[in-house]
């Protein structure tokens, strides 16, 4: 079926082959849209490989990458896809031969190591934690994970806003609303910030911020980085340049004089990510740069209900009137009040089950919303919505897979072959492991070949040394012949070499575990999940004897050491198609950088403060480490609670730009902790209550 | 789970359905980990990966203008700094007019995508394509083994599907096309070359065609297993598919070059091909 466009996006698409253009819209306007039809017209006249298309985040580049992947008759080369993280990573690597010296590696000639986020966590906790043992950090109360995570933030919020990092601290001491005792904590982390910077120097450790700048400072000014950017970007989209960093928009502002045409598109009322230092203000700027610019203010999905709520709800966040004569908000709005937390997610669940069943809606045109999704609430929705026969998914990297009961046992079995490693397995634990390996094991049988053929000190005893007949059939032989082939695998192994932890694994699970008459064996779920942890350990292995040096065989009690420190390690589901019928559960950023509108939202405990206050970050703000902060300014309680406010109506717009039918709003009297929140957001719909109640005669939401 | 219509058939995947249909099956259409080992001994095998990367990575970043001396000084390895001088030797002595390296193209056959990620696209003053290929394993792969691989008959394939979009000023013809191999660890008679034709396209085009054919009508479950049992021993899915216990040994290929030039998964040039 052919497209039909607007006037606006026909101007879009239309435009001169040559020209720079920045169109700006609200939400929902068709811009990107209209950007794709306009890549389509450009790849009708130049090879793919001559695009660059430069996105904040991953997932906003979907519909590009959606765009060219399900395009039936594309051939030719291929545009770049980046952002300007894999882009400063893709030319550092690129040259690195020719700035690793200048930019003061010590060691120039190794290659350098890109740190993920994981791997600059457990970095950083070489340089804190020595120094928390000598009693620095005291007064903070945050968990030593978060503190790693904000000093990293900072390094990272120095490189894209472009400031010295050794102004860090200067910068967080004018935040009016830190307690005074904060203050020594913020110079230990300004010394923490720049030990790390210089530990990476000394391994040549690349984290993101040192990738920004050693791009900016060394890479982007060589001759032969601009020779790329003429071959491969010398045609430009650049989308939700609000969301991006001031960094992404300098070099934009480099190269567009230079290119042969861009497209720059702006959400106007979005910048969702302010917190990691998304700057619009700053992305405005590049009006200067382009020879035109387009508006569009038409909106394509008639969405009237939802329209007046959300002009009604605002008018309750900010405290204004509202209208004289407010809509009726119940084919939009469900509000429900629950006592308890299990009780409302159970209550989400039974709503959707019911959405399902009545073909009203599509699971996957569901999403479930929390302002942040710890691993037990994941892990609670997920449960209740299987148990309903409903998928779900969700793109937030997790733990959680170390709890699979499958994971569990492979490293039961991991510290059985390894006695020199001193880590005790307990009855329990091979209980269980057991129960996994040994296809209709019961827990009493189980439990009885725990108690009877195991002890801690000389591990799994044999069965055919049972001297007891009536035990033994107890066991049954059945169970006892599989014992034995366990007990015979692992004594082969014990008689030559250690291997490096994955590869034990690796060879556990294809040489016992998944063979026929093991637990395993086509249990694909179990295969992944194991899978997961294995790619986790061999990633952590080459990290570690790479950068450091550590042999291979020392690297699994290293990660094993990390993991139960809390640190390590998230697996990171590498998903590029999101499945097509489950339900999403996201934190709210999460889902508005999908930049995608679904059918229906459930926002979960709205009042909770996480609405409306950014998360407790007492070393870091992003407020003061912006590029308009001015030296000598100090940052207010007021300031603070305006930001907090605009925050919190920015986000609540951009969900509801996003919901296209129905809004489930579900607040809880008891929240997860125990105690009781009544934050700004649930004030605002008790408000939006009293006024329909007040302007419908009775009638309630 | 049936094939998705957007299926992008690669080198990669392509190879995995002729050695066996059903690892095709488990590992693009069910998108199965199976985690166990492949080969052994496995840090053997990462060590030679790695230093395929890396020749690979110093090749495009020369070939990206980064000057040789810079590039041999930063090397640590001995066995690297031989294949370097090797591929210098061979390309210094090439006149190219234009180079893309490490570069990916896409055609498409009856709507189903097909992706090319090749080491180098070289165009000559003369009008001739080569798509040149890096191998760093120390054999030379036996050339009528080679000519059997699907790369050698996709990526020609690819690039004059997609000569005009790359090169819209030049008229490429399928006599014009040249895949070729270069074996970095011999320092002479270490280029493969296989010329290419329009009879070569036209059979390339019903081979593919016939094969992503064959695959789409394929029903869930009916993808069979390898009648060659030799290769589970080199497969990570040998016990789902009760091929077997151990992971074969590197050392046993020596003896079977025939296996070893065909076996996709243990290519350690094999590039990691991207999403589109
Ligand atoms: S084990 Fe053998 S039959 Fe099974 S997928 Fe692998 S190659 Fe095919």
């Amino acid at each position: 079926m052919a497209l039909t466009y607007t006037e606006t996006q026909q101007n879009v698409i239309q435009l001169p082959l040559d020209s720079r253009a920045f169109l700006e819209g609200p939400a929902g306007s068709g811009k990107t849209s209209a950007a794709l039809a306009r890549l389509e017209r450009i790849l009708q006249h130049v090879p793919g490989h001559e695009v660059l298309i430069l996105v904040p985040q991953r997932s906003l580049g979907k519909p590009y990458y959606d765009y060219v992947k399900n395009n039936p008759d594309y051939r030719g080369s291929l545009p770049s896809i980046l952002t300007l993280g894999g882009l400063a990573q893709r030319m550092t690597n690129l040259f690195w031969p020719l700035v690793a010296e200048q930019a003061g590696f010590r060691d120039p000639v190794r290659l350098p190591y890109f740190l993920s986020l994981e791997t600059a966590q457990y970095c950083m906790s070489r340089i804190v934690d020595p120094k928390r043992e000598q009693g620095l950090f005291n007064s903070v109360t945050i968990e030593k994970n978060r503190i790693y995570s904000q000093i990293l933030d900072n390094l990272n919020k120095a490189a894209v806003v472009g400031f010295a990092i050794d102004e860090i601290a200067a910068r967080l001491k004018a935040d009016l609303n830190l307690e005074p005792s904060l203050a020594p904590a913020l110079d230990q982390a300004q010394a923490c910030a720049l030990d790390f910077r210089r530990f990476c120097f000394d391994y040549n450790l690349m984290d993101y911020s040192l990738q920004i700048e050693v791009f900016f400072k060394h890479v982007w000014p060589l001759p032969h980085c601009r020779k790329y950017f003429e071959t491969f970007y010398p045609h430009v989209f650049f989308d939700n340049i609000e969301e991006d960093v001031p960094a992404a928009h300098d070099l934009m502002q480099a190269w567009l004089p230079e290119c042969k045409s861009a497209l720059l598109i702006m959400d106007r009322q979005a910048g969702y990510r302010t917190f990691l230092g998304a700057d619009p203000s700053n992305a405005e700027a590049l009006k200067s740069v382009c020879d035109r610019q387009i508006i569009a203010q038409d909106t394509f999905k008639s969405l009237t209900g939802m329209v007046d709520f959300q002009i009604a709800l605002t008018s309750c966040i900010r405290h204004e009137p509202s209208a004289a004569i407010l809509p009726d908000l119940n084919p939009v709005l469900t509000l429900k009040d629950f006592h308890f937390y299990p009780e409302m997610l159970a209550g989400v669940a039974d709503e959707i089950a019911g959405m399902i069943k009545n073909a009203s809606v599509q699971a996957g045109e569901i999403v479930i919303l929390a302002p942040y999704l710890s691993d037990a609430l994941k892990f609670s929705l997920e449960q209740l919505l299987q148990n309903r026969n409903i998928h779900s998914y969700s793109s937030r990297p997790s733990r959680m897979y170390l709890d699979e009961p499958a994971v569990k046992c492979v490293l039961a079995f991991a510290k059985l072959a390894h006695p020199q490693w001193e880590m005790t397995v307990s009855h329990f634990e091979l209980r269980d492991a057991l129960m996994q390996t040994l296809p209709n094991l019961d827990v009493i049988r189980a439990d009885l070949i725990a108690q009877t053929l195991y002890a801690p000190s000389t591990g799994l005893k044999s069965f055919d040394g049972v001297t007891n007949p009536q035990m033994q059939a107890r066991i049954t032989f059945a169970f006892g012949e599989k014992l034995e082939q366990i007990r015979a695998w692992l004594q082969t192994y014990a008689s030559k070499d250690a291997l490096p932890l994955d590869i034990f694994l690796s060879r556990l699970f294809g040489e016992l575990l998944s063979q026929k008459g093991f637990g395993f064996f086509d249990r694909y779920e179990a295969g992944a999940h194991i899978a997961q942890l294995i790619n986790a350990i061999k990633s952590f292995r080459q990290f570690l004897s790479v950068v450091f040096g550590m042999d291979e065989i020392s690297t699994g009690i290293e990660f094993i050491r990390t993991v139960e420190a809390g640190l390590l390690p998230s697996a990171f589901l590498n998903r590029d198609e999101a499945p097509r019928d489950a339900v999403l559960i996201a934190p709210a950023h999460a889902f508005l950088m999908e930049n995608r509108a679904v059918a229906c939202q459930f926002w979960l405990d709205i009042g909770s403060l996480g609405w409306w206050e950014r998360l407790n970050q007492p070393l870091t703000n992003p407020y003061i480490l912006r590029r308009d902060w001015q030296p000598g300014t100090v940052w207010s309680y007021n300031q603070d609670f305006n930001a907090n406010q605009e925050h919190m109506q920015r986000l609540v717009s951009g969900l509801l730009q996003r919901c296209e039918k129905h809004l489930y709003v579900y607040s809880v009297q008891t929240n997860e902790r125990g105690s009781e929140q009544r934050g700004p957001l649930l004030q605002a719909f008790q408000t939006l209550r009293k006024r329909v109640f007040a302007t419908q005669g009775g009638k309630d939401v | 789970m049936p094939i998705e219509t957007n299926f992008i058939f690669s080198a990669n995947s392509f190879q995995d359905y002729l050695d066996c249909p059903r690892r095709f099956e488990l590992k693009y259409l069910l998108k199965q980990n199976w985690p166990a080992e492949e080969s052994e001994p496995v840090l053997e095998f990462e060590h030679n990966a790695e230093l395929g990367n890396r020749f690979h990575r110093m090749v495009h970043q020369y070939l990206n203008g980064v000057p040789q001396e810079i590039l041999l000084a930063s090397i640590q390895d001995a066995a690297l700094h031989e294949w370097f001088a090797n591929f210098h030797a061979f390309y210094s002595s090439r006149k190219f007019v234009q180079i893309f390296s490490e570069f990916s193209l896409r055609a498409v056959i009856n709507q189903s995508p097909l992706v090319a990620v090749c080491d180098l696209i070289a165009l000559t003053a003369d009008g001739n394509l080569w798509i040149l290929d890096w191998k760093t394993s120390a054999k030379k792969t036996r050339r009528e083994n080679l000519n059997d691989r699907i790369q050698s008959i996709l990526y020609p394939f690819i690039a004059l599907e997609c000569a005009d979009r790359i090169f819209p000023d030049i008229r490429l013809q399928a006599e014009n096309i040249h895949m070729a191999y270069l074996f970095v660890q011999h320092p002479a008679d270490n280029l493969l070359t296989f010329d290419y034709s329009p009879d070569s396209h036209q059979q390339n085009r019903a081979f593919l065609t016939a094969t992503i054919g064959e695959i789409l009508s394929k029903e869930p479950g009916t993808f069979e297993c390898t009648a060659e049992a030799r290769r589970c021993r080199f497969c990570v899915y040998r016990s789902l598919c009760e091929r077997g216990i151990t992971a074969g040994n590197l050392a046993e290929l020596e003896d079977a070059s025939d296996l070893q030039d065909t076996l996709s998964n243990l290519d350690f040039d094999a590039q990691e091909e991207i999403a589109f």
